[in-house]
């Protein structure tokens, strides 16, 4: 999995209400953006993954074409109740249309979004085969 | 995974370290849920409900840092597919 092959900002809005799709294979994948090291743009799109607590997760190809600073490691509690220590980088993160600092996790796996980023979000889905995904922010009162 | 830093298990273990001896009886039980991050360098830190925020906070006073997070009153600082015990449980 790798960022996708475009140019940053081309096709690109920012929107406060962000959109997804629900996939055949039980994916929620919802469009939104990162900046490199050099502050620009670029889309992703990512996975939801309730189960993670972290904010974010890339493949180590999408680390270093984002050229993100190393933060040093995080521990890990996994499903089967092992314990894994994980390298940790600085990104940042375009969400409800705002930069947003967050810790990216280095993993093997494809883009994901996990609850640390969701966390004052709502999140509306139709759980079938290319169903629509709204993620709004949760005002604050 | 290694790096300058060394290998993952003595960010881990220097981390650990500075958190159990010199951080830990200042912030449990009353901060628990949020994050204490560490320069394993410096031993300075900096705590938050977000390792982020936290993380930015401690980078601009040591911007060659290397950081271990700890979870307060938490065995791991995240989980990934699975519910988070406490440290009680």
């Amino acid at each position: 999995m790798d960022i996708p092959q475009l140019t940053p900002g081309q096709d690109f809005n920012l929107q406060l209400m962000i959109r997804g799709r629900v996939t055949r294979n039980k994916a929620i994948l919802i469009a939104c953006g990162i900046m490199d090291s050099n502050s620009r743009l670029w889309p992703i799109e990512a996975s939801l993954d309730t189960g993670f607590t972290g904010d974010v997760a890339l493949p180590i190809s999408a680390i270093r074409r984002l050229g993100l600073r190393r933060l040093g490691d995080r521990l890990f509690t996994l499903a089967d109740g092992d314990r894994s220590i994980m390298n940790a980088y600085f990104g940042i993160l375009f969400w409800h249309e705002r930069p947003h600092d967050v810790v990216v996790i280095q993993s093997d796996g494809a883009p994901l979004i996990g609850m640390g980023t969701l966390w004052g979000s709502r999140v509306t889905l139709d759980a079938l085969d290319d169903g629509g995904v709204i993620i709004e922010e949760i005002s604050q009162q | 995974m290694q790096d300058k830093a060394g290998t993952p298990h003595e960010l881990e273990s220097r981390g650990e370290a500075i958190y159990l001896e010199r951080i830990r009886h200042l912030v449990e039980p009353h901060e628990e849920g949020k994050f204490v991050v560490i320069d394993v360098y410096s031993g300075d830190y900096e705590i938050d409900e977000r390792d982020a925020v936290a993380s930015v906070r401690l980078l601009s006073r040591h911007p060659e840092a290397m950081t271990w997070a700890v979870r307060i009153g938490y065995p791991s600082a995240y989980t990934w597919s699975g519910l988070q015990p406490t440290a009680d449980d």
